[in-house]
Formats: structure tokens, C-alpha cells, sequence
């Protein structure tokens, strides 16, 4: 062991997604001071591989009237304090011919009842024109990568750390109460003192808790989506029906997902995505879109909720447990789980964190994030230097910004490479940027990664330009660059 | 019309173009029917005819890994002749090319400094056959040539050294220029004099016996007079390493190949092929060409096929589909020669036969010398 | 637009922009194209860039993506966005420029503009500017029950500038055994040069009425003296603008004598082996592709000399205004290397519309013309080849 980081009071958040930091920034407003620890990046889990929808609520009105409500009320509140990282696309309902009208009437009765404001709507260009019961609500969109990296801004800059690419694998208590953490980082395993842990490792929350040797009632649902270039709708589209497969369209920037789908998974790993889930999500959407097969496909990812089983629920489908949350204590004094919940309620999980923690730390403190706007990210203009990225606008002096990165981070924070040539082109540029860094070897060794991970995305969706795209790029690693000629071959 | 059935060539790419040359020469007449570019442009200039075994060593000759090329049964004799026919057809277009003595591979650095192995490569392409030092010099502004690693890698590949000398643009460049802005400027008067006097001010006596490598941005029109005189100049010979599409490479060879296939009267038709049968060739627009039908459509790249979401592969010129394993890495061999169909088939989806590895002009001359093997009386006895 | 944000990323567009070749401010088809719509559709505000108006709008960029991108019409939006930033004079005179059908009709038509005038209207003083030509045509009602009718599209430029081409063209109609209707009736533009300066609401506008003025009177046929107009009828008006014709197909004129013309009409021309240039037309190489007009010096007889080159930089109004006589001369003077490069073969030169004649002929010093006045006069001399053979006859 090398380090021993903290010598003071410290609350260590295992987890830098939407729900550790949100914890984090809640606690470091109340002055407590925070540690936040990531196995990856910012948004490596479940936060930086989901819809992107800030929902109203009225998707759940039928099903799940405890998160409706909680949506209801965050999705308000985070209009507010997260305004530049929310889009107020509006969000629309509409019913196929196949829904019954009392299940119309039923949702319109609970979306009043969850106070959600509905109104009747027109169509948008490309839905299938027999969908005419169409109703609107005030769906955004969450920008989840920039408000991480606000959410981060904002905790940094208050003095807290955020330890990226740092694995907790041990907690170790004394007399009774967690005392140290234990954690695998680049330059191998490294300590840090603690007074309480939260653990926000959202579908490895499980694996975390049997550090302390405590079972959690955690259910893992996997969801796949389809991500296609361009906006294809000006808001949300939502089906009005009891939620299913291939339900929503969220139009993000200049990009539009295409989701999803709910099966349980023993793994918190994000699997690729099959080429029945995909096609069955296809078909779902060209009920809805007669055009989607002609739309510029990108790729296809999916992600894994981490979704809390109440006592008592015996769901044979994930789609039926509740969206609702949780926070845990433990036999292990100090150490704290939350789980289930959504993005858009990140903030009142992680008020209901907070709470436990600074009550367990005595703060009297109260929340302040519902009025605490969040700091503005980064904001690095186009340079006059030239472009690497062209679909993404990025430029030398914006990858300047966060030198130190792997090319996959870099990807994540700068959305180089997230473009329709997904990273055909800029890969190899940002890489002997970064081979300047970290020489020659290591620079290839990711962009290889890179590569993997953009292929195998692309691969998941490989029609249309997508497979031209894919072939272009196989054509410019193996036929221009020589790619795989290397010197050890 | 007063004339003879035409010779249909759908798509003008290499294999296109170079039915339609081979056509030509014979005294066919030729219409190519094609709705885009291409996949020339995107070349270097370099005909890739290099394979690699399993073991990723480079194979050298395309006879040695004639199990690529099933169903075609090529022999080294007519291969090499095959690569005559091609290089005497650039010539002739107006592109001069090396080869090595004994019709091996060549070794090309490629713009991340790795040599790979080629056939065919046209004067302007550094090629060799053993590896020398080299001075290396780029400027501001040409992203994809990034002299620092381009450097170590060459140094680590060829066990030879390599100078590297940055400079700065010249006066009105701008961040957003591209390769096609440079060779634009150096074709001017005014670019090229920069040239020479920024090289020669740039160049010391550093391995002076040796060539100096520039980006790929040496002009369109007037690149092989300008590398002749920077010869004289600096005394030296100075060849170019090719960038990323767009290759200027490829430009320069589609363009006079154009050019020369119009002059010799052949007529380029801008529309989509949407039917083939064995009189002519539906288009898009609702007219009809009536002739004997080369397709040379290209694979998924190239356009001549089209994948669908639910995996159905649409030969975009017949509508017909056709078969696909789902395996991405099979989708290069689409639409691989069919020679003895009611139509010739020649050219492919992407750069080589698994796709990538194997050298795009290799398939597109093996598919071609299959066609005209298949169709040799027509193509040779039925002229006029 | 199904394609807009298909964009590979390829760069095969830039490979074909002649603009970008010899102007250096210009960024190109990808960046000023799907690039600029891309960051444009993301954040509503993005900058326009002023260079966007050094598109020829000759849409060689959107002919060769293999994306199926439509290049051009995002650069015509970009222009249209960057508009409203441009100064008030440069708004006025492209205002003015986009109706060509009006300036047709100006009393006056000077070769040159003054320096003076240049500068108020803000012309370029390099450009050779049309002269008008008076040349009685046909008026435009068929005149016979029993004959085959074809549409002639009296284009605004060959209405005031090419009588000379209307008529030869109408004398080979008629010598193929159809009789032309002139349309429309009164001067109306297709748009295209509205469009080209990124007036595209007023060019959907001018359209409409040169539509409606069209369907006054149906044809089967409607063949084009313009590979612009043909270009903008045949592409632009169905897919941008909403219009058709219905039940009319739209050809240039050289296509049709092409395929109307039986072995016996190409035999009337002597074996003379007269050479002569061809240039297509950026918008004739997209719209119809290349090689036509050679077919056609052929088979009467004449030896074709291809030009070679992508766009000659006149472009319609573009030549004309002060800001693009760089590019324009630049280009222009590409023209010229061409005609040395090969040799100087032949004094005259075939190209299928007239503001590219005009701006070939000033910089290649060659004779430029439409191809049905080189037709229409070989078709003279045959005429009276066959006259003085019939004079000698009878004098034997
Ligand atoms: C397909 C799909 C679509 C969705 N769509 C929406 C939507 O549209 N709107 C919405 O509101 N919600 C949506 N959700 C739900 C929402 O994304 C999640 O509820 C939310 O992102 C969970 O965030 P989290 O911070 O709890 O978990 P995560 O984001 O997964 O964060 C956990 C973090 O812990 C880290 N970690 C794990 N173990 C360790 C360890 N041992 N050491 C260090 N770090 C560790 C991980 O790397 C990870 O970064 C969707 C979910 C899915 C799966
Ligand atoms: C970036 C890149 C760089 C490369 N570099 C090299 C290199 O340096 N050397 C090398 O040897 N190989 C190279 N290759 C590989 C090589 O380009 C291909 O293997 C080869 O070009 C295929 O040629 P083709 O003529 O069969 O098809 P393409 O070049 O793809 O041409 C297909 C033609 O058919 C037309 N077409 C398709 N469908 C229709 C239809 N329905 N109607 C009308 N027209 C149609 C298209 O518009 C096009 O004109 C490279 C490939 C890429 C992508
Ligand atoms: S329309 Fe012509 S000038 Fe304009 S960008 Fe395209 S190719 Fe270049
Ligand atoms: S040619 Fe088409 S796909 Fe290629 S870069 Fe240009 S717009 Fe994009």
C-alpha cells in the first residue's frame, strides 16, 4: 500500500454516477467533506448509458404511482437548479389503435391525480398517422455526461475529490464502525480513511455490500436502445400504454435514442446488444415510425438498472417492480446503500442520503441542492485551431483541457468520437495527440480499446450508412493506416 | 442509333474504369452508368494487391494465396499479365508507376509509419524495397501526419532512422484547410514557388543521399512536374506518404482517368441502376440503357448493396437479395465476382477479400481478368 | 431530409468542390454542409461562416456522396442563414440577381460594368456581362394539328440573351419532323438563381409561378436549353420546392436529338473532322452526366475535344458579384490551362448554358456556344452543301 489519503473527518461515496454525486454535492453544501471514488470515469455505470429522459412522471401513472410522483416533483425542481444541462423538449403520449380507451382515460385520470399537466397534442412528422390520441406533457431531456461533470465541478470545487479509475475492493471496520477503505487504482491498491461510506455503485451495489458481508434486495434489469444521427422528432415520443419494450424516443443534441427494453441480468455489466433485442426493438419502432428503417442508425448499447426489490414483491418481470428507492443502513455502523431510483430522481435520493448521513454524523445542516443551482461546466469554445473531431466540433485546444485522460474518457468528456463516423477518422488523430503523453505503445493500447468499444456498438446496428461507416472505417485502419501492420506482428 | 449495342459498366470505381479501359481498347463502345463517385478518390494511388497470412506476415505475391480467390483460378501467368494490362492502362491515362524487379511487393510507409506491402504504386508514393533513412517533413495545420510518432514507429519498424522537420503553413493558410486546400494552392504558381523555398530552407545535409517524404499535398494537375523540379532543386528525390481519405492519390489517378475514357469517347451517365436484365439496365429516373451489363456496383461500400435492419442485403442495381451470415466480417466479401452470371460481375464491397487485409486492387483486377476470361469472345472476337 | 445527417464523414465531396481548390477561406462541402447543420441542429445559434457564399452551388459535392447527403441544399440553407448578417447592399443586388427574368428585361445591356457602378451595385468589374440578342423566334403556339409537339424551355437567359440559340434549336425540332412550343409565354425563372444565393424561400416563390405559368400549357416532352434550368426543374422543384409537371418529362435538348435523330439525319453532315471543345456544365455533369455532347459532335461528324475541367466559376449570377471575382477568375483561368494543356485544337467550344459560355469565352479566348447553334449551323452548311449540290447537278 502507497497512500493513505485523509486524516480528517471523510464520508467516502463509492460510485460517480448520477446518485454519488449527487450525494457528494448534497453533503459537500452541508460542509461535510466527501471522497468520491470510481472504478471508471465519471458516468461509467448505468448514468452514462441510459435514455437521457427527464421524465414527467406520466409514464409511470398507471404502474407506479410512488415514482410518478417522485418524478412529478424532481423534474421540476431540476429545471431549476440544473437548467443548462436540461433540454425543455415537451414530451408527447400517443396511443396506438390496438389501446383500449378506458386505459387512455385511466392514465389521463392518473396523471391528474399525480398532478403531472397534460394537454392534447397533434402529431409529429413521421409517426404513423393512425396514432391519433396523443396528449402532452413536460418531458425534458437530461444531459446526463454534462451534468456529472457539473455535478464533479461543483464538488471539486468546494473542496471535495473524486478519485476516478479507483476500485474499491475492501472496507475494513473497527470496533464495529467503518473505518478504511480499501481500493485498486493505476498505481495499485491504495488506503483511505473513513467515517462513513456510502455505497452509490448502482448495479454493483450488491458486490459492494458483500465487502461489509451484507445482502442487498437488489434486481438487475438490463435495457438495450438504438441510437440514430439526427434529431427525428422535436420531443420526446412516448407511448401511452402500460410501459413495455421500444416505448420511447428521446431526441438528444443533434442524436435521438431509441429504447428500451427491461429483462433481468445476474451481471452489472452492460452487455452488447443481440441482434434479436435489436430487431424486436425495430419492430416495435416501425409501428410507431414507418420510417425508422431509413433513419441513420449509430449503434446500439444498453445499460443495467439497479432496481430495489421490496420486501414482499415477487415480480416475475423486472418491468413490475417499482422505480422507486431506497436507502439501507448496515450491521457495519457508518455504511450506508441506496438503490433503485432513476436518473431523474437522483437528487431526492440523494437528499435522503444525505439526511441519514449527517443525522449518523450529527450535522444539523439541512439539503440545499433543491436551491443550489449547479455550477456551469466547462465551457471551451471552438479554437481557431483546426478540428479533430469534425461531427462533434472538437478541437486541440478543447482536448487541451483535460490532458491526463485516456482516449475514453477524453471520448466521454469531450464527445469526440460520439459522432455519426464514430471515430473513423478522429480516433487516430486524438491518439498521437495523446501519444505525445504517453508515448507510442500505451497510445495504441487505447486507441485499440477505443476502437473495440465503438466497433462493437456499431456492429449491434450494422445497416444502412452505419455498415457503410463500418466498412469505411475497417477500409481506413487496415488499408490506409496499416493498423494491424505493426512492428511485432 | 447508328451504332453497335454498348458495353453497360455500372459504377465508376477501379473496377468500372478499368472494364471500361479494357473494353475500350478492344473497340467496344462504352457507357458507365454510376450515381456516385467511387471509392477511387479515397485511395492512395497505391494498387494494394499485398495479402497477409494467418499469422498477419505479409504474403507477397497474390498467386501465393490463390485460396482467396476461389472460384477465380488464377495462375501467376495470367495475373501478371492482368497487372501488365493495368499498368499499361495508367500509363496511358497518364500516371507512371514503380514496380519492383521482380513483380514483388514494395514496401510503403503508411501515415502511421508502418510499411505495408503493394504491388503497383505510382511515382509520386515513396515505395522501396529495402528500407533507407529518411527526412520526414510536414506542416502546421496537416493533422493526420503526426511526425513525432510517424517517426518512432518507422524507426521501430525499419531499424532506420528518420529525421523529422515541422514547419509553419503558408501565409493565408487557415485551420480549416484540407488536403484538397493544399494541393489546390501548390498547383498555383505562387504555392509551388513557396514550396521550394520553404523545403530548401527547411532541408539541412542530414542524410543528404536520401529522400525527403512530405504529406500527401503535392498538387493534383501538376504534382509529378513539381516533384521533378524539387529534384533538381534540392538535389534529392522527394515522394510523398499518402493521408486519409481524401487521398490526393486517388484523386489525381480518378480524374485522369476520367478524362481519358471521355476523350476516347466513352459517356458517363449520372443515375442509379434499379434493374438489370439481358437486354440494358433500368435507371432510377425512368429511362433505359439497352446493351450487354457489367456490374461493377461495389460492395456495401461502394453502394451496390444495401443492408437492411432486418439483415436482408439488397443488390441495389438487380433489387434482388441475397444472402449474408450476419457476420460483420463477412460483409466484404458481398458481392465478390460472379462471373459466369447473365451479367458480369466485377469489383467488391470493400478493401479486400475478408474485407480489409488483402488489398482492394487485388480483388478488383482478379475480378475483372475473371470476367474477361469468362466473356473472352465477346470481349475480344465482337468488336465493331 | 432523409439524408441530412447520413454524412460518412468520406470527404469524397471535397475531392469534387472546385471551389475549394482555388479558394483558400473556404472550408468546403463537409464543413459547410452536413458539419454546419449538424452543430446547427444542436445548438440553434451556431455561427454561420461568410465564406459559405463561395459555393458555386454547382452540387458536384452532393453528386459524389455516396451517403446520399444532400450537400448543396444544406449549403443553400447555411447561406440562408448567413444572409441576414450580410451588409444591406450585398442583400439588395442578390435580391435583384435572383430574378434574372427581370433583368432580361432591362432596355440596356453593357459588356463591361464601369468601376464606378461596380462599386455601387457591388458587381465585379472583371466579369464579361451579357449582351442582348435579338433574334426573332418562333412565338411559341404550334402551328401545325398533325405534327408531334415537344416543349421548348425558353430559359430567362437565352430569352433575352440567346435568340440566337432558341432559334437553331427550333429549326433542328423542326428538321426532325417536330414542331417546339415556346414556354412559358411570358419570362419566368426556375428558381435556380434565387436558390444558388440562399434566397430559398424566394426561390420556392419564383418557381411557383414559372410552374404555374408552365402547366398553361402540357407537353409530353419539355427539353432545355440550360443544364441549369434542367438540373432545377428536374431535382430541385420535386424534391425542395413540392412542384411537378405531371405527366411531363423534362430533358435537355441535346439528350432528345440524341434520341429522336435516326441515322439518316447524322448523315446528312460532312466527315469534316472539325474539332471542337466540349465543357459540360457542373450541373449537366450531375444532372446527366458526361459524355452526351461528345456523342453528339461525333455523330455529326465533328471531333470532340473534352475540356476536362470541373466547373468554369461562372455559375450564374456568381461570376458577377464583386466578392466572388477571385474564385471566378481562378477558375476561369483552369479553363485556359486546359485548353493549353492539350494543345490548341480547335477555336470553338460547345458548353450547355450561356452564362458558362460567356465566362469560357472570356477566359479561353475561344468561341463558345450552345451545342444547338453548332448544330443548327452545321446543319445550314449541310443544307446548302446539298443546295450547291443540286445547282451543279442541274448545271450537268
Ligand atoms: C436502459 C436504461 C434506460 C434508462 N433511462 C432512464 C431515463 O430515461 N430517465 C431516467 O431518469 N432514468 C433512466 N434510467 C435509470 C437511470 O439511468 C439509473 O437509475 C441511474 O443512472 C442510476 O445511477 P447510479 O448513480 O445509481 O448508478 P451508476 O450510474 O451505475 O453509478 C454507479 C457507479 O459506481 C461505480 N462502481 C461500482 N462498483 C464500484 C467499486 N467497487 N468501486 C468504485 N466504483 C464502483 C460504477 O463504475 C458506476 O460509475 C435508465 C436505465 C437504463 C438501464
Ligand atoms: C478509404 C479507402 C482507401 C482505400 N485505399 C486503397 C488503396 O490505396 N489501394 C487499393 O488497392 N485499394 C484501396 N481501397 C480498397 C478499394 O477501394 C476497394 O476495394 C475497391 O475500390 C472497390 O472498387 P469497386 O470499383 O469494386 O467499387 P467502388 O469503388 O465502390 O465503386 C462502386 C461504383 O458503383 C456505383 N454504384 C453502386 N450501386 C449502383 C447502382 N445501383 N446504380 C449505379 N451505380 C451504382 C457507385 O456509385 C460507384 O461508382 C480503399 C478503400 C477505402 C474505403
Ligand atoms: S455546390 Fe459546388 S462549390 Fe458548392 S460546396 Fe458543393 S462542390 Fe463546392
Ligand atoms: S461525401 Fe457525403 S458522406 Fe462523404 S463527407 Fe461529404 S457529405 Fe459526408
Amino acid at each position: 500500500m502507497r497512500m493513505k489519503w485523509g486524516k480528517w473527518l471523510m464520508v467516502v461515496v463509492i460510485g460517480a454516477g448520477a446518485t454519488g454525486l449527487g450525494v457528494a454535492w448534497d453533503l459537500m453544501l452541508r460542509g461535510v467533506p466527501v471522497a468520491v471514488l470510481d472504478q471508471g470515469d465519471l458516468g461509467h455505470g448505468t448514468s452514462g448509458r441510459f435514455h437521457g429522459l427527464l421524465h414527467s412522471g406520466a409514464r409511470y401513472v398507471l404502474t407506479d404511482a410512488v415514482a410518478a410522483r417522485q418524478c412529478q416533483t424532481e423534474n421540476l425542481r431540476l429545471r431549476q437548479v440544473a437548467a443548462p444541462y436540461i433540454e425543455s423538449t415537451g414530451g408527447l403520449f400517443a396511443a396506438s389503435p390496438d389501446v383500449s380507451e378506458n386505459l387512455v382515460q385511466n392514465w389521463l385520470r392518473g396523471c391528474h391525480d399525480a398532478k403531472i399537466p397534460v394537454a392534447p397534442a397533434s402529431p409529429v412528422q413521421g409517426m404513423n398517422a393512425q396514432w391519433k390520441r396523443i396528449y402532452e406533457v413536460n418531458d425534458g431531456v437530461i444531459n446526463g455526461y454534462q451534468l456529472l461533470q457539473a455535478l464533479a465541478r461543483g464538488i471539486r470545487q468546494g473542496g471535495g475529490q473524486i478519485l476516478t479509475h479507483r476500485r474499491v475492493v475492501g472496507a475494513r471496520p473497527m470496533k464495529g464502525k467503518i473505518h478504511t477503505i480499501v481500493m485498486e487504482g493505476p498505481d495499485g491498491l491504495e488506503e483511505m480513511r473513513a467515517d462513513a461510506v456510502v455505497n452509490a455503485a448502482g448495479p454493483w451495489a450488491g458486490h459492494v455490500a458483500s465487502l461489509w458481508s451484507d445482502p442487498l434486495p437488489l434486481t438487475l434489469s438490463r435495457g438495450i436502445m438504438l441510437l440514430f444521427s439526427h434529431r427525428q422528432t422535436p420531443k420526446v415520443i412516448n407511448r401511452l400504454d402500460v410501459p413495455g419494450d421500444g416505448d420511447i424516443l428521446v431526441p438528444h443534441h443533434h442524436i435521438s435514442i431509441w429504447g428500451t427494453t427491461d429483462t433481468e441480468t445476474d451481471s452489472p455489466k452492460a452487455p452488447t446488444p443481440s441482434h434479436a433485442e435489436v430487431a424486436h426493438l425495430m419492430e416495435r419502432g416501425l409501428a410507431m415510425f414507418p420510417d425508422m428503417g431509413e433513419w441513420r442508425v449509430l449503434r446500439s448499447f444498453s445499460g443495467v438498472r439497479p432496481l430495489y426489490r421490496a420486501p414482499g414483491n415477487l415480480a416475475r418481470e423486472t418491468r413490475h417492480i417499482s422505480r422507486d428507492f431506497v436507502v439501507l443502513d448496515h450491521p457495519l455502523k457508518g455504511a450506508f446503500s441506496v438503490i433503485g431510483g432513476k436518473w431523474t430522481t437522483y437528487r431526492l435520493m440523494a437528499e435522503q442520503v444525505a439526511d441519514r448521513v449527517a443525522a449518523y454524523l450529527h450535522y444539523a445542516t439541512p439539503c440545499q441542492t433543491g436551491a443550489v443551482p449547479l455550477p456551469l461546466a466547462n465551457a471551451v469554445g471552438v479554437g481557431a485551431d483546426p478540428l479533430l473531431c469534425e461531427c462533434e466540433s472538437v478541437s486541440k485546444s478543447q482536448l487541451r483541457a483535460f490532458e491526463g485522460l485516456s482516449l475514453s474518457d477524453l471520448r466521454t468528456r469531450t464527445w469526440f468520437g460520439m459522432g455519426p463516423c464514430q471515430g473513423t477518422f478522429c480516433g487516430h488523430r486524438v491518439m498521437q495527440w495523446r501519444s505525445h503523453q504517453i508515448g507510442e505503445e500505451a497510445a495504441s493500447k487505447e486507441l485499440a480499446a477505443f476502437r473495440e468499444e465503438r466497433e462493437r456498438g456499431m456492429c449491434a446496428a450494422l445497416w444502412g450508412d452505419n455498415a457503410v461507416e463500418w466498412l469505411l472505417q475497417r477500409n481506413i485502419r487496415f488499408q490506409s493506416l496499416g493498423e494491424s501492420q505493426r512492428a511485432d506482428d | 442509333m447508328p451504332m453497335t449495342e454498348p458495353w453497360i459498366i455500372v459504377g465508376k470505381g477501379p473496377a468500372g474504369l478499368l472494364a471500361a479501359s479494357l473494353l475500350l481498347e478492344q473497340g467496344h463502345r462504352v457507357v458507365v452508368v454510376a450515381k456516385g463517385q467511387g471509392s477511387l478518390p479515397l485511395w492512395s494511388g497505391a494498387l494494394d494487391f499485398y495479402s497477409w497470412d494467418t499469422k498477419q506476415h505479409p504474403v507477397k505475391a497474390p498467386y501465393d494465396h490463390a485460396d482467396h480467390l476461389s472460384g477465380l483460378s488464377l495462375n501467376r501467368e495470367q495475373w501478371q499479365a492482368g497487372w501488365e494490362d493495368w499498368r499499361r492502362i495508367l500509363q496511358k491515362v497518364g500516371v507512371q508507376t514503380q514496380v519492383s524487379p521482380d513483380h514483388e511487393n514494395l514496401l510503403s510507409p503508411t501515415l502511421s509509419g508502418v510499411l505495408v506491402p503493394r504491388y503497383l504504386v505510382p511515382e509520386w508514393q515513396y515505395a522501396v524495397t529495402d528500407p533507407e533513412p529518411v527526412t520526414v517533413v510536414s506542416w502546421d495545420g496537416i493533422l493526420d501526419l503526426d511526425l513525432h510518432l510517424w517517426a518512432e514507429r518507422y524507426q521501430q519498424h525499419t531499424k532506420m532512422a528518420a529525421k523529422t522537420i515541422q514547419r509553419p503553413g503558408p501565409q493565408g493558410w487557415t485551420a480549416r484547410w484540407t488536403p484538397l486546400h493544399w494541393a489546390g494552392y501548390l498547383d498555383s504558381e505562387s504555392g509551388r514557388r513557396w514550396l521550394a523555398d520553404d523545403l530548401e530552407a527547411a532541408l539541412d545535409d542530414t542524410f543528404d543521399q536520401c529522400p525527403v517524404l512530405v504529406p500527401q499535398i503535392i498538387g493534383i494537375r501538376h504534382t509529378e512536374e513539381i516533384l521533378s523540379d524539387l529534384r533538381v532543386r534540392l538535389g534529392r528525390p522527394v515522394k510523398e506518404i499518402p493521408l486519409i481519405a481524401p487521398c490526393l492519390g486517388g484523386v489525381r489517378i480518378a480524374e485522369r482517368w476520367k478524362e481519358y475514357l471521355l476523350g476516347h469517347g466513352v459517356r458517363f451517365v449520372a443515375d442509379e441502376v434499379v434493374g438489370v436484365d439481358g437486354f440494358g439496365v433500368q435507371l432510377a429516373t425512368g429511362g433505359a440503357l439497352s446493351g450487354r451489363v457489367v456490374l461493377a456496383t461495389g460492395g456495401v461500400l461502394g453502394g451496390g448493396f444495401r443492408l437492411q435492419w432486418d439483415r436482408t442485403v439488397i443488390n441495389t442495381a438487380t433489387g434482388q437479395s441475397i444472402a449474408w451470415s450476419g457476420k460483420p466480417e463477412d460483409l466484404s466479401c458481398i458481392g465478390v465476382s460472379d462471373a459466369n452470371s447473365l451479367w458480369g460481375v466485377v469489383g467488391r464491397s470493400a478493401g479486400g477479400w475478408d474485407g480489409d487485409r488483402h488489398g482492394g486492387a487485388g480483388h478488383v483486377l482478379g475480378t475483372v481478368l475473371a470476367w474477361v476470361n469468362a466473356m473472352h469472345e465477346e470481349v475480344y472476337c465482337a468488336a465493331r | 431530409m432523409l439524408h441530412d445527417d447520413a454524412c460518412l464523414k468520406c470527404s469524397l465531396c471535397i475531392t469534387a468542390c472546385p471551389v475549394v481548390r482555388v479558394d483558400p477561406l473556404f472550408a468546403g462541402p463537409k464543413a459547410y454542409g452536413p458539419e454546419w447543420w449538424r452543430a446547427h441542429e444542436a445548438r440553434d445559434a451556431f455561427d454561420t461562416d461568410p465564406h459559405v457564399d463561395d459555393c458555386t452551388f454547382c452540387q458536384l459535392c452532393e453528386a459524389a456522396c455516396p451517403a446520399d447527403v444532400p450537400v448543396a441544399h444544406l449549403i443553400a440553407q447555411h447561406k440562408d442563414h448567413h444572409r441576414k448578417k450580410r451588409p444591406q447592399l450585398k442583400r439588395f443586388r442578390d435580391f435583384i440577381l435572383s430574378h434574372p427574368h427581370w433583368i432580361g428585361r432591362l432596355p440596356f445591356s453593357p459588356r463591361k460594368v464601369s468601376a464606378v457602378v461596380a462599386k455601387m451595385a457591388q458587381m465585379s468589374s472583371h466579369a464579361d456581362f451579357p449582351v442582348a440578342d435579338r433574334t426573332k423566334f418562333h412565338s411559341g403556339r404550334p402551328y401545325g394539328e398533325n405534327i408531334p409537339t415537344v416543349g421548348l424551355f425558353v430559359d430567362c437567359f437565352n430569352r433575352s440573351y440567346g435568340g440566337e440559340v432558341v432559334a437553331a434549336a427550333e429549326r433542328v425540332i423542326s428538321r426532325l419532323g417536330y414542331q417546339a412550343v415556346l414556354m412559358p409565354s411570358q419570362p419566368h425563372c426556375c428558381g435556380a438563381a434565387a436558390y444558388a444565393s440562399g434566397l430559398v424561400d424566394e426561390a420556392q416563390r419564383i418557381a411557383q409561378d414559372s410552374a404555374h405559368a408552365l402547366r398553361e400549357t402540357p407537353v409530353e416532352t419539355l427539353l432545355t436549353l440550360n443544364a441549369t434550368c434542367d438540373g432545377t426543374l428536374r431535382d430541385e422543384w420535386p424534391k425542395y420546392f413540392s412542384l411537378s409537371l405531371p405527366g411531363t418529362r423534362v430533358l435537355p435538348w441535346t439528350d432528345w436529338v440524341l434520341e429522336t435523330a435516326t441515322a439518316d439525319f447524322w448523315s446528312q453532315f460532312e466527315e469534316t473532322n472539325e474539332a471542337v471543345w466540349v465543357h459540360t456544365t457542373c450541373r449537366g455533369k450531375v444532372a446527366q452526366g458526361e459524355g452526351a455532347m461528345e456523342e453528339f459532335v461525333k455523330l455529326a461528324n465533328g471531333q470532340p475535344l473534352p475540356l476536362g475541367i470541373a466547373c468554369c466559376g461562372a455559375a450564374g449570377s456568381y461570376a458577377f458579384k464583386v466578392e466572388h471575382e477571385d474564385a471566378a477568375i481562378q477558375l476561369g483561368i483552369k479553363a485556359k490551362e486546359a485548353v493549353h494543356r492539350q494543345g490548341h485544337q480547335a477555336e470553338a467550344m460547345i458548353v450547355d448554358s450561356g452564362t458558362c459560355a460567356l465566362h469560357l469565352a472570356q477566359y479561353t479566348g475561344l468561341f463558345t456556344m450552345h451545342p444547338a447553334l453548332w448544330l443548327g449551323r452545321r446543319l445550314m452548311q449541310a443544307q446548302s452543301l446539298d443546295k450547291k449540290a443540286e445547282v451543279s447537278n442541274l448545271c450537268e
